[in-house]
């Protein structure tokens, strides 16, 4: 439960900085590295069409 | 592990003396373990005949494949005795306890600086050696001769048995795993309808599926390929000499994917004309058959049902009907076979969707007919219904 | 910050918790380190016990134990258990325990991620469990019979389970991912002042690679799975055919994903090995750059080839090429590991603790599962490997040495530092020559199985496999029950033994070393100087 006051403020703001980076980087792989997107459009234009 | 254990004993002995003892101890541990190894290798060799290898190729195809297969190996095991070599002379001489002083300046000499440049460059010639002749090898067994007489087999993966379509002459043959009692030794090794090739045709294979994935592995063959539902993938063999030629589906396919032998039997270009022959006969006979505008009694119906039901339903419903739940309901008893013949009929020629139960609309009207009355009226189900092939043709 | 400086109430906070509250709200980087490596343990026992009653079934032809879809649902889950559940876990352990009191940080950059991606989980697992247990209740449907790569259209025919093991792998995903970002960041931000990246220990360079290969294809699977899902419930059909999908697009999301997972599971070992055999041999690691490049060249490439494991689906000639020569080049970094490690040992003056066995081990069987890797690379030889009994030999003697051995090394390497007590040395080599040996009788005899022509995942085979078989599951047998013995030692040295020393091992180098064994609770508050 000890804060990690072992950083300083500079320090803390750089590493959260980093993390939302990398996760944001994560979550764009998530999102374009497969046609989820393309599918799914399909899916509800044929559903409309048809 | 025991000598070396003695030598952890307190003795008075001078230390000159108890290093020269630990030498002893060590060589002959050394030794102990060479003959074991020897002794290991000499009783894998002894099983010679339980096969170490690829069987011996049927085709020029599967030499091909065959003579990589040892280059690659040949010089992997090159490779490793080199390896071996370097690492266990290390170990002998660069020992702590031989006295060696560690040489501290190894990395930064002329061959620390260089060995990034000069290894990569041997294992790259190495690498170049073997994809050269692989590429050469590829492009002879990857792409079909485009040839006009080649003979086309379509190869249909279904769960839990092979369907081999002669697209020449339009034989088609149903190949399934023969139960233990009947098969003996070749038990998983042998079916009830072998695939029948001929010598000296080239041969394409055509790889489909009904349900999920399987893959057509004969090793003599030598080609594997997929067989992936909706998509047509292709191999080709031509056969050098005549034989039986085991093998199995090699992709994981649910429940009984360790039943799908395949056994391909290769004869002389003359031996399969006349069992075409034979084939087309046969098949001329059951259409007859079938299309006969007749009205067949209960018992012959049943008998036909038994024989079809055991071999094509038996995998997943059993023989007895008890099924293997959840994934393969009982039909003894069940409501879907005691209950409305029109939904019964339907779930045999079209299946249903989502489960592993296919579509069996393949079959002629006779069969299905037969089928579904065995299903009716055998394990106590006694709807004592009689369906005829005319109700199946129009539930159609 | 120095103690001089320190205020009593942040003093006070310095105090370790203690009961389940010190494990259960842990921000500390060493217990969490000592959470991952206990989960990876009970983890592992769960994974060898199913791997024990698959070659139990094996042992004879015929079905005596389990009925198909059960063996099948073992395979399935010893491979997913092993590979998230043991391997990545206790490797994330090794990292959390080591990289922290490497580098000079007083811990990991982000300690509460840090307890939330350790505990996901034992919940992850909790639901990897129950898709193997819901199948036993009434309604359950049926069990995974698909084996690890889930490919459809099989995967969409099982029953519930198969939704319960996607939910576990997007925990498990997430939980590494999270990891991941973590140990960036802290090998990023945190490192003492003066050490420069080349300066890092290669443990710290091998994770920093495995954690950029995690968040590059973990979201990957993530997305794979999400589409089984969704073709298994809402109606869409990504990799049905009859729905217009494609069933092979799942195999490459799968396998994009499933490549570079091997070398997510080896570098960290090839990293604990950087250590161990300089100590060992008492001289500097040959190479550290030219190992760095390797270490990089392997992940990119490794990056680009997934599609070598599925040469039988049916590709073009040109895709298959592209695939084989990709695959064959990775073979020359990973060379130079081998050349590196074996150019460490040379002219040093080596003692044979048991890290140094597990050491010299994997060196030996990893070029040897690294050769039969170049085999299987080639696309036409390859059509008799695939999907063989071979392809199971070559992998386990990748994953075992690769992976496993490199982290029972990093274990008896580092016990002495985190418990304070040295193990067994005796114990440690019995434990040793018992696991290697027992390994071997295992996955030899599965080459030849393999080239006979006996397939992969199946429960029954003809007679004449038996020989082999009866071999390998008695191998199998001796090397499941190794693992007691690894049990004890660890057990044995936690609770006592001889005082271990600061620096536990005579050639050991490094900031951890400077360290009391074990370590105070909290370490390099002040950052050291490095020169």
């Amino acid at each position: 439960m000890a804060i990690p006051e072992h950083q300083t403020p500079e320090l803390r703001r750089k590493n959260i900085r980093m993390v939302w980076l990398l996760a944001g980087f994560a979550l764009f792989i998530f999102l374009t590295s497969f046609p989820f997107w393309t599918g799914l459009f399909r899916i509800v234009g044929d559903q409309a069409a048809g | 592990m025991i000598n070396h254990h003695t030598n952890n004993q307190k003795h008075s002995t001078s230390p000159a003396r108890r290093s020269k003892d630990k030498r002893q101890n060590r060589l002959r541990i050394i030794s102990g373990y060479a003959l074991l190894m020897i002794g290991l290798i000499t009783a894998s060799v002894a099983q010679a005949e339980y096969g170490l290898n690829f069987p011996e190729p049927a085709g020029a195809v599967a030499q091909e494949i065959y003579d990589i297969h040892m280059l690659t190996m040949q010089i992997a095991t090159f490779l490793l005795i080199i390896v071996f070599a370097f690492v266990f002379y290390s170990l002998y001489f660069h020992r702590k306890s031989r006295g060696y002083q560690a040489d501290q300046h190894f990395h930064t000499s002329w061959f620390g600086q260089w060995s990034w440049v000069f290894v990569p460059v041997l294992v790259l010639g190495v690498d170049l050696t073997i994809a050269g002749k692989a590429d050469a090898v590829l492009k002879k067994v990857w792409e079909v001769p485009k040839e006009e007489n080649i003979m086309d087999v379509k190869v249909t993966g279904h769960q839990w048995w092979w369907e081999f379509d002669y697209l020449d002459s339009g034989i088609k043959v149903e190949s399934r795993y023969i139960p233990k009692e009947e098969s003996g030794d070749l038990y998983l090794r042998e079916v009830d309808n072998r695939l029948v090739l001929p010598t000296g045709t080239k041969i394409r294979f055509l790889h489909t599926s009904a349900d999920v994935l399987h893959a057509f592995w004969v090793p003599e063959l030598a080609v594997k390929k997929d067989a992936i539902p909706g998509y047509v993938t292709e191999t080709w063999v031509s056969l050098d000499r005549e034989g039986i030629f085991r093998g199995q589906c090699a992709e994981i396919c649910g429940t009984w994917h360790s039943r799908m032998p395949i056994v391909v039997e290769s004869v002389s270009p003359e031996r399969f004309a006349a069992w075409t022959g034979e084939q087309q006969a046969v098949k001329v006979a059951k259409a007859a058959e079938a299309s006969a505008d007749k009205v067949w009694g209960k018992d012959d119906l049943m008998a036909k049902g038994k024989t079809l039901y055991d071999t094509k339903c038996g995998a997943c419903h059993q023989v007895t009907g008890l099924g293997l739940p959840p994934a393969f309901p009982a039909l003894k008893g069940s409501p879907m076979v005691t209950g409305p013949l029109a939904e019964h009929l339907d779930i045999v020629i079209n299946g249903k969707e989502g489960t592993a139960m296919q579509a069996w609309g393949s079959l002629n009207d006779l069969e299905i007919a037969a089928i579904v009355t065995y299903e009716r009226n055998a394990w106590d189900n006694n709807t004592g219904d009689v369906v005829q092939p005319a109700d199946v043709k129009q539930a159609r | 910050m120095s103690t001089t400086t320190m205020t009593h109430d942040e003093a006070h906070h310095h105090d370790a918790p203690t009961g389940w509250r010190r494990w259960l709200f842990s921000t500390n980087h060493k217990d969490i380190g000592t959470l991952y490596l206990l989960f990876a343990l009970t983890m592992m026992f769960l994974g060898g016990a199913s791997a024990m009653v698959i070659r139990a079934e094996l042992f004879m032809p015929g079905i005596q134990l389990v009925d198909p879809d059960l063996y099948n649902n073992l395979v399935t889950n010893h491979a997913l258990i092993m590979i998230f559940g043991a391997v990545m876990p206790a490797a994330a352990g090794l990292a959390n325990w080591m990289i922290p009191m490497m580098i000079g940080a007083p811990d990991m950059a982000l300690p509460r991620l840090n307890n939330l991606s350790f505990w996901i989980l034992p919940a992850a697992a909790t639901m990897l469990v129950l898709s193997f247990v819901v199948p036993f209740f009434p309604g359950g449907g049926t069990q995974i019979n698909t084996g690890w790569t889930l490919y459809p259209p099989l995967s969409t025919q099982v029953g519930m389970s198969m939704d319960f093991l996607i939910f576990a792998i997007h925990l498990l995903g997430i939980s590494s991912v999270l990891a991941s970002i973590n140990i960036i960041v802290t090998l990023l931000n945190m490192r003492a002042p003066g050490m420069k990246m080349l300066k890092m220990p290669m443990f710290c360079w091998t994770w920093l690679v495995t954690a950029f290969l995690l968040i590059l294809v973990v979201p990957v699977l993530a997305g794979g799975v999400t589409m089984l899902l969704f073709d298994r419930h809402f109606g869409t059909s990504f990799f049905d055919a009859a729905g217009g999908g494609d069933p092979v697009l799942f195999q490459h999301l799968f396998w994009f994903f499933g490549h570079p997972e091997v070398y997510i599971l080896l570098l960290p070992s090839i990293g604990v090995l950087s250590h161990v055999i300089p100590a060992f041999s008492r001289k500097p690691l040959f190479g550290y750059n030219s190992m760095v490049g390797a270490m990089l060249a392997v992940a990119t490439i490794g990056m680009v080839v997934w599609a070598h494991h599925q040469y039988t689906v049916g590709m073009s000639l040109g895709a298959v090429t592209y695939f084989m020569i990709g695959t064959i080049i990775i073979s020359i970094p990973v060379g130079l590991m081998i050349f590196n490690f074996i150019a460490t040992m040379w002219r040093g003056a080596m003692t044979f603790e048991t890290p140094m066995l597990f050491a010299v081990g994997i060196v030996l069987m990893f070029t040897f599962g690294g050769l039969s890797g170049v085999m299987l690379a080639v696309v036409p030889a390859d059509m008799q490997y695939h999907d063989s009994m071979f392809v199971v030999a070559h992998f386990h003697y990748v994953l075992m040495p690769g992976a496993v051995f490199g982290l029972f090394a990093g274990v008896f390497y580092w016990l002495p530092k985190w418990t304070g007590h040295m193990y067994d040395e005796r114990l440690g080599k019995l434990f040793f020559w018992t696991n290697v040996i027992g390994f071997n009788i295992t996955f030899f005899p599965q080459h030849f199985l393999g080239l006979a022509g006996m397939p992969r995942r199946i429960i029954d085979y003809n007679v004449m496999f038996t020989e082999f078989n009866v071999v390998s599951s008695i191998g199998a047998m001796v090397f499941g029950l190794s693992h007691l013995l690894l049990l004890y030692i660890v057990i044995k040295t936690i609770r006592g033994g001889k005082k271990a020393e600061s620096r536990s091992w005579e050639g050991a180098k490094g900031l951890e070393w400077e360290l009391d064994s074990p370590p105070a609770f909290h370490t390099w508050t002040v950052a050291p100087q490095i020169k």
